[in-house]
């Protein structure tokens, strides 16, 4: 199978891209020209120059660097929840899908309550209630989010539950453990992993819009919805504070938007 | 016979609509009971402290009041029974109570939703069906760009975009949103981009689908017209999909509510809702939280009786 699949030239390039992506926001002290924390009122909205290449916020931090720094965080925060909610919603799914009966009965229904309800506005309540900061951010959309992937894995093992190998796998005296890792997550995952590359662009975003109506990150922590949010005010004299964090949150969610499309061609054909 | 079952239909229908508003408080009930702040003392001291040092025993009086001092299950239970019977509390802050606040607030969102979602739909239909019909051409990756744009741009992104361009640099609009229609503007395109974006792909996909089914060789060597293939045939099977989108979409534009509102200080409920988060006023967010569920459940009640109204095969499930 593996040999017969092509990677296409832009898929490629779209994987070479996004390890620049990750190697630059893990490089940010790096990279960054300025400390990306320091604030000098004398720099206030200052002009891009050869010291600071993206100019300074109202705060006189360098822009250049705080967008750095904010890739670490929007980036790995976002990774992060995704990791957390493919994991706990494959689990839930494939128990849900797997066993059947009562499990699956209340575990579906969890799942439907979970999956009707408009997940920003619980997490814009939930990030708020728990109070300020990355973590509860961080919580708040794993709270919200978990669902899609737990339908998800439990349709895609419902589906395959009855298929003859894994009754034969069963015949062979495999445990059901063994079944669920060797027989039906092979099966399943390669979707989920369309679905999670496509859902770290929305999972930026959406971590970008819960700082920028101030309930992400603790300041002086540089995150592009929040450098947004500071930068609003400033709107009438200077675009270059909303322009550029926006601009940042846009190219790494196209990104991903695109490596997902890509990522599904590539694995469902 | 068939009455019979619809009303049964109908009834299970909104039982599960109850457990699910039940499931829900009850989550935000439990985060608002385990997080650090204490509604007493807000109610208290007032945001940010500014009444002053209030005794420990005033707050003490003040929970007992409050019936802050039962168990979790007791205190959810006796929130239930006041909102059963229209009271949902006071705000924490304003004093008022928050049944009067929401709904002071709730109509100019609604309708920032319902014209948002008409227009989407209205420009997604036939946006759609040309893309499925001309796939491939320069129209349909016209149309692609422009949505895979759509589903990638924030959407307080595109909001500040066109605050600046149109209220700071034309000086079309107030900054500040007017009410009425002209306040509207911009708001509306801005959910009409991110939702059109993804329901003209959606609609495109499920055309194409149809598109390649049997029945289309049938019209098409009967000799049915284009036009009736796409409007009779072809419409009627995407009906279905495209309704259960737009209960989907009515829950993206509740949630965005909060962050559009915000740019352009649209006076509505996502506007308050985040003020009373930052705030913790505790009562007005659960009663927010309601509001929207009880909105969005009943759109998505009402989807699902036109759909079974639309396909006799889809039993209410």
């Amino acid at each position: 199978m593996r040999q017969n699949r092509r990677y296409s030239k832009s898929f490629l390039i779209l994987v070479a891209l996004i390890i620049l992506l990750f190697v630059m926001a893990l490089s940010a002290p790096l990279l960054a020209p300025n400390n990306p924390n320091k604030t000098d009122l004398m720099r206030s909205l200052l002009k891009p120059s050869a010291e600071f290449p993206l100019g300074c916020d109202a705060m006189g931090r360098c822009v250049l660097s705080r967008v750095f720094y904010g890739a670490r965080l929007s980036i790995f925060s976002s990774l992060l929840i995704i990791c957390i909610i493919f994991l706990a919603g494959m689990m839930i799914g494939v128990i849900s899908g797997y066993f059947g009966g009562i499990a699956d009965n209340i575990l579906t229904k969890i799942i439907s309550i979970a999956q009707a309800f408009p997940k920003l506005v619980l997490a814009i309540a939930i990030a708020g209630i728990l109070g300020i900061g990355i973590r509860n951010t961080i919580i708040a959309l794993c709270i919200v989010e978990w669902s899609e992937y737990a339908r998800l894995s439990r349709s895609l093992t419902f589906g395959i539950r009855h298929k003859t190998y894994i009754k034969a796998a069963r015949i062979c005296g495999e445990s059901h453990l063994s079944i669920v890792i060797r027989q039906i997550m092979p099966n399943i995952v390669p979707t989920l992993l369309v679905n999670a590359s496509l859902g770290v662009a929305t999972m930026i975003m959406e971590v970008a819009a819960l700082s920028y109506l101030g309930l992400g990150v603790k300041s002086p922590m540089s995150e592009w919805g929040a450098m947004m949010n500071a930068g609003k005010d400033y709107l009438q004299r200077d675009t270059r504070l909303v322009i550029i964090p926006g601009a940042a949150i846009f190219i790494v969610a196209v990104l991903f938007n695109l490596f997902g499309d890509k990522l599904r061609d590539v694995l469902e054909k | 016979m068939h009455i019979a079952n619809t009303l049964k239909n109908i009834i299970s229908r909104l039982l599960q609509t109850i457990l699910i508003l039940v499931g829900v408080t009850l989550i935000t009930f439990f985060i608002l009971h385990i997080s650090p702040g204490n509604p007493a003392e807000t109610w208290l001291r007032g945001v940010g402290g500014h009444a002053g040092t209030v005794s420990e025993e005033a707050i003490r009086e003040q929970e007992q009041k409050m019936a802050l001092d039962k168990p979790f299950l007791v205190q959810y239970g006796i929130w239930l029974g006041n909102v059963v019977q229209g009271d949902m509390g006071y705000s924490l802050i304003s004093k008022k109570p928050v049944l009067e606040e929401l709904k002071a607030k709730a109509l100019p969102t609604i309708q920032l939703t319902f014209v948002s979602l008409f227009i989407t739909v209205l420009l997604s239909i036939p946006l759609g069906i040309y893309c499925a019909v001309y796939k491939d051409s320069w129209f349909d990756n016209i149309i692609r760009v422009f949505s895979f744009i759509g589903i990638s741009m924030p959407s307080f992104l595109s909001s500040l975009i066109l605050l600046w361009f149109f209220c700071l640099k034309l000086g079309w609009f107030p900054v500040i949103a007017a009410d009425g229609i002209t306040g509207m503007i911009l708001p509306v395109t801005v959910f009409v981009f991110q939702c059109a974006s993804k329901l003209t792909r959606q609609i495109r996909s499920v055309v194409l689908e149809q598109l390649n089914k049997g029945y289309m060789k049938g019209a098409v060597a009967r000799g049915v017209g284009r036009r009736a293939i796409l409007f009779s045939h072809v419409l009627k099977n995407c009906l279905i999909p495209i309704l259960s989108w737009c209960g989907i979409y009515t829950g993206i534009m509740l949630g965005g509510a909060a962050v559009i509102e915000n740019v352009f200080s649209w006076n509505g409920m996502g506007k308050l809702a985040v003020e009373a988060v930052v705030a913790l006023d505790y009562y007005l967010i659960q009663g927010f939280v309601l509001w929207v569920a009880l909105i969005f459940l009943f759109v998505n009640f009402f989807i699902d009786i036109l759909s079974a109204l639309i396909d006799p095969r889809i039993k209410t499930s």
